[in-house]
């Protein structure tokens, strides 16, 4: 477990030393602290009760963050720590050390992951504290759980993003293809209906599920056992390609 | 792991190589190579371009995963335990990998996690490669020279019993130069580091190889003492080129 941890310590440290997350980070936070500003100005010259805004800023930003934004970030992420690795041949640091494939493969997926958490957790972070000056506080609690399962997903999307960084050549093809499937698979849920159910993309608010008023056990489970086999394929089919990869 | 005895000296194989075969799409690659070296030697690997140098240096460290044959680290099987194998192994590649957003200290912490290493050895071993002024700034800033001087320090790291290093005189400078080649000679003298280096400069190698190995479109032709090679040759570059040009002539016939 040693080296497993040493590798994971020197993926997450080259991730870290990218400024874009840092950007990624400051930029989401701003976002929920003008939100809060603009809906706090604009309850103040409502004069009609009716129409006052009070914003529940975790919950409102939650769905771009799981659609748009930390998608962005998983594959981003995925392809410098793949691509843009076998581009520049870095990825050598990590083969020519006593560590195997397999920890070397999950390291990196973790790696992504922990970077997909940190920010979405910043951006609650944010909302939290902003909730507090709109009145909405109580919600808390239940924001961060919706945050936490909707982290879910998020590992699904990043090892299909790790096993399509296997196939690509460069870093910005493997950005390119990365993106254009997840638009695809999203698209798809949207145009045929009937594919809809079982496309993983659709369900990046994996929170809906867990925290609506009526929980389904049934669907629950067959919905957690389809995003559980993705898991596996995907993890499975990208070690595989990792692993006979030439460098 | 077998010890043998020769001539009164111990004989302890460090890197085993037994009909390793590494064929890519073009033709090109390792078509049957074995080869052992034994502890405290420097082997000098010669060979032109795509003869089979850095495809035989890939596979030793796992890199690359042969056809057939095995090879074997300190008597481990690099393809059945890799941790194990490359644990007392050190590897410069090609061109030194390398993150450049990072600085020379956090290039080195990075790779001391895997050994238990603490900042004491990675301020050695700056020192060692010369480059303890600059180990706060980015290693992409850095110049050739100074990028080898940081993938030898990397190779460094660990103190490892063998080290592996393809052409690593790469982008040095002659002050450079000599002090790699002074460093290979004490750590084989001190320590009794077993070395397996690749080059094309014959003249460079001929001052630190205790042994030579010859490949030549895959193939293995000659493995000898440096002293062996030097018997009816005048230098290792007459040594060399005699060779390749025989195995070129016959295999114009």
């Amino acid at each position: 477990m040693r080296k497993f941890f040493a590798c994971l310590r020197c993926e997450t440290k080259k991730l870290s030393l990218r400024k874009k997350y840092t950007v990624f980070s400051i930029i989401m936070a701003a976002i929920c602290v003008l939100g809060t500003l603009l809906s706090t100005l604009l309850s103040k010259v409502t004069v009609s009760a009716q129409l006052k805004f009070t914003i529940n800023m975790p919950m409102t930003i939650l769905p771009m963050m799981t659609q748009f934004v930390i998608p962005l970030i998983a594959i981003m992420a995925a392809c410098d720590l793949f691509a843009s690795e076998y581009h520049n041949q870095t990825i050598k640091a990590q083969l020519m050390r006593p560590v195997s494939r397999f920890k070397i493969y999950l390291a990196k997926v973790i790696a992504v992951f922990l970077i997909c958490a940190a920010i979405m957790l910043i951006t609650f972070a944010a909302a939290a504290v902003c909730s507090l000056f709109s009145g909405t506080a109580e919600n808390v609690p239940y924001s961060l759980g919706a945050y936490l399962l909707d982290l879910i997903p998020v590992f699904i999307l990043i090892l299909l993003a790790a096993a399509l960084n296997q196939i690509t050549k460069g870093p910005t093809s493997a950005m390119f293809l990365c993106i254009v499937v997840y638009i695809l698979a999203k698209a798809i849920g949207v145009f045929v209906p009937v594919m809809d159910g079982l496309l993983f993309t659709s369900y990046m608010q994996w929170h809906r599920l867990w925290l609506g008023t009526a929980v389904h056990i049934k669907e629950l489970s067959s919905k957690t056992l389809l995003l559980l086999g993705y898991g596996v394929t995907l993890f499975s089919a990208g070690y595989w390609l990792f692993l006979s990869r030439e460098y | 792991m077998q010890t043998n005895f020769s001539g009164g000296k111990v004989m302890q194989p460090v890197l085993e190589i037994t009909n390793f075969k590494k064929l890519y799409r073009n033709g090109r690659g390792v078509k049957d190579l074995s080869l052992t070296v034994n502890r405290g030697d420097i082997v000098g690997l010669l060979g032109p371009n795509g003869s089979g140098k850095t495809t035989t240096m890939k596979a030793i460290c796992g890199m690359t995963a042969p056809d057939s044959g095995t090879i074997k680290i300190f008597g481990n099987d690099v393809a059945d335990n890799i941790e194990k194998a490359l644990e007392n192994a050190g590897f410069l590649i090609e061109a030194p990998a390398i993150y450049g957003a990072a600085t020379a200290e956090q290039n080195l912490k990075m790779a001391a996690g895997y050994y238990n290493i603490g900042n004491d050895r990675i301020d050695k071993v700056l020192d060692i490669v010369k480059l303890s002024p600059f180990k706060n700034d980015r290693a992409d800033r850095f110049s050739m020279g100074m990028k080898q001087r940081l993938g030898i320090a990397l190779a460094l790291l660990s103190n490892p019993g063998f080290l592996v290093l393809d052409e690593p005189f790469n982008g040095l400078d002659i002050e450079g130069v000599v002090h790699i080649r002074e460093l290979i000679l004490k750590l084989s003298e001190e320590y009794g580091t077993t070395f397996l280096i690749s080059g094309h400069i014959a003249p460079e190698l001929e001052k630190i190889c205790t042994h030579t190995a010859v490949i030549h479109e895959g193939y293995l032709l000659a493995y000898d003492t440096l002293d062996g090679a030097l018997k009816f040759h005048p230098s290792l570059e007459d040594y060399y080129l005699a060779l390749v040009r025989e195995a070129e002539g016959s295999i114009e016939l």
